[in-house]
């Protein structure tokens, strides 16, 4: 029975032949292996291992501690500044070394958060309020419609102009809004509006981007287009092509786009610097070829990025520029004319063969039925009948 | 004689000659961690380098909280994994986990096939006590380990190299 704990651990051995333990510790334990056997064996063990382990030397040639010519090179170009790094200006040591600087920019920084936030919330409010406009306005109700969109044509630079309130505070930077209208109507002359509307995209220097057109046999024609109207000529356009015929429903919207080709144009900035950079990296560095080969990589990806951000800022650059409305024309309704009358001979021969018809499909079903239900009929008139024939015969004799 | 921080200071302040000393005294070391644990002896001599040449670029970043020995040594334990991740996506030659991770062939066959069955990080740590003379301390922050973990996986590592050794004498 272990009544005396062991006072050192193996680990504490092997700490104590390594230098690891505290003077103190390190008197304790020289006493301790005095007299006990079974850590002398372990630290036998582990000094056997040590000694074994250090029979793997390393030959080095002792005739080479100059240095290198690619060292001396780099120290030679540190001393003169040649590829000195400059501390960036947003690095932590920068910014420790500087507080007043890091003091300034986080005062800077809150400041364009704030006025951001305002702007962003102001432009949200009014987009708000021209959406809400546009649907107050311009009802889907024919009759409804009218008097409104006489008052939107009699003054059409107000909504074509962005509201005062719309604008952004900075009066370089307008805000970029994406206008859509929808726009049905219901033409008198269908014949022309082909004609009419390849003469008003042809004056607002406007492009179809999707037209159909349908003649179904006896029913009214349509016609449903997808227009793109420079922004800017957007109410003149639509007004002309109010002309088409009767206006049966008309909307109009507009999407804020400022601070996503705000965002765009940052992310486009960021990748061409990082694209810059890692060029130069390519141009000026020397080091291996994994190296050279990571950045070559990177670059690759960055220049997907910014072809990625041109190709958004160019959709987004056309989409404000360039107004879709999509146009509905439906033909007014003509009921078409009756056919001609049949002659008298022709609607009784017509009467006779009918009647044939009739009497020979009468007669088949007739045949179809009693070969259908006949044997039901006879098998339940033998059951039945049967017994009560018999009982009306009994009853007869008596 | 001057303290390697000493030196490092004054080669933050401009002084070839204290880089010339602090390579002149880690050169050698230098070369043998990387000998160990890259099969190729060219190639351990330019990862020496280039280990020196990273002390170059970022002589403004040395700040004197730790060793310039534990400093040193540990670029050259990042430059080890990054020869490792580089060899191992080579297409033309893939390097085998022989390769990768074991000493060159011109150790003692017996410490080469010993080292090769310990688990990594107890062979790196048994490495960095044995070759590299490094303190429990020094392992402890180059690996990022609790201290307790180095002491206690470099014992386990020592008896599994004990035992291994002595079935190698067997056989």
């Amino acid at each position: 029975m272990p009544m005396n704990p062991h006072p050192v651990t193996h680990v504490d051995v092997m700490a104590y032949l390594d230098g690891e333990l505290s003077p103190e510790a390190a008197a304790e334990m020289t006493a301790h292996l005095t007299q006990c056997r079974a850590c002398q064996d372990v630290a036998a063990d582990l000094q056997g291992v040590s000694r074994q382990i250090s029979g793997w030397a390393v030959e080095v040639s002792e005739s080479s501690n100059a240095l290198p010519a690619n060292l001396a090179s780099a120290l030679a170009s540190r001393a003169a500044g040649k590829t000195k790094r400059p501390t960036s200006v947003w690095s932590w040591r920068f910014l420790t070394q500087h507080p007043w600087f890091a003091a300034a920019a986080a005062l800077i920084a809150l400041i364009a958060g704030i006025l951001l936030t305002r702007a962003e919330r102001r432009a949200l409010k009014t987009e708000a309020a021209l959406i809400s406009q546009s649907d107050q306005v311009f009802s889907n109700n024919a009759t409804a419609v009218t008097p409104p969109i006489a008052s939107f044509n009699a003054a059409p630079t107000e909504l074509s102009a962005p509201p005062k309130a719309v604008a952004l505070p900075s009066a370089e930077t307008p805000p970029l809004v994406v206008r859509t209208a929808d726009l049905r109507l219901s033409a008198h002359n269908f014949e022309t509006v082909r004609v009419d509307l390849d003469r008003i995209l042809l004056q607002f220097n406007g492009h179809i981007a999707q037209l159909n057109t349908a003649s179904p046999t006896g029913e009214a024609r349509s016609l449903t287009a997808t227009l793109r109207i420079p922004s800017s000529r957007l109410e003149a356009a639509l007004g002309e092509l109010r002309k088409l015929g009767r206006v049966d429903g008309e909307s109009q919207r507009g999407e804020e786009v400022t601070q996503q080709s705000i965002d765009l144009e940052a992310r486009l900035n960021n990748a061409r610097h990082t694209e810059e950079r890692l060029t130069e990296i390519l141009r000026t560095r020397t080091g291996k070829l994994s190296d050279v080969l990571e950045v070559e990589e990177k670059l690759s990806q960055v220049r997907g990025e910014i072809e990625q951000a041109e190709a958004e800022q160019k959709s987004l650059n056309n989409r404000v520029s360039f107004a879709t409305v999509s146009l509905q024309v439906s033909e007014d309704y003509r009921a078409p004319l009756a056919g001609t009358t049949p002659s008298v001979g022709t609607r009784l021969s017509n009467a006779a063969v009918d009647g044939l018809h009739t009497a020979f499909n009468g007669f088949i079903g007739l045949i179809q039925t009693i070969l259908a239900a006949g044997p039901s009929v006879l098998l339940w008139s033998l059951l039945l009948g049967s017994p009560a024939y018999l009982l009306w015969k009994k009853l007869r004799h008596r | 004689m001057t303290s390697d921080e000493d030196l490092m200071l004054q080669f933050q302040n401009g002084s070839r000659e204290a880089f010339e000393e602090l390579f002149a005294r880690y050169r050698q070391p230098l070369y043998r961690f990387f000998r160990r644990r890259i099969s190729n002896d060219a190639r351990a001599d330019d990862l020496m380098q280039e280990t020196f040449l990273a002390v170059i670029r970022a002589k403004v970043r040395y700040e004197p909280r730790a060793l310039v020995r534990t400093y040193l040594y540990g670029i050259a334990l990042k430059q080890v994994s990054a020869e490792r991740r580089w060899q191992s996506r080579r297409p033309d030659r893939p390097l085998t986990e022989q390769e990768a991770t074991l000493p060159p062939p011109d150790a003692p066959i017996w410490i080469k096939q010993a080292l090769t069955k310990l688990e990594e990080m107890d062979r790196e740590i048994l490495m960095l006590r044995e070759y590299e003379e490094l303190s429990y301390a020094e392992i402890a922050k180059l690996l990022h380990l609790p201290l307790n973990t180095v002491r206690s996986r470099l014992f386990r590592a020592r008896l599994a190299l004990k035992t291994l050794l002595a079935g190698d004498l067997c056989q």
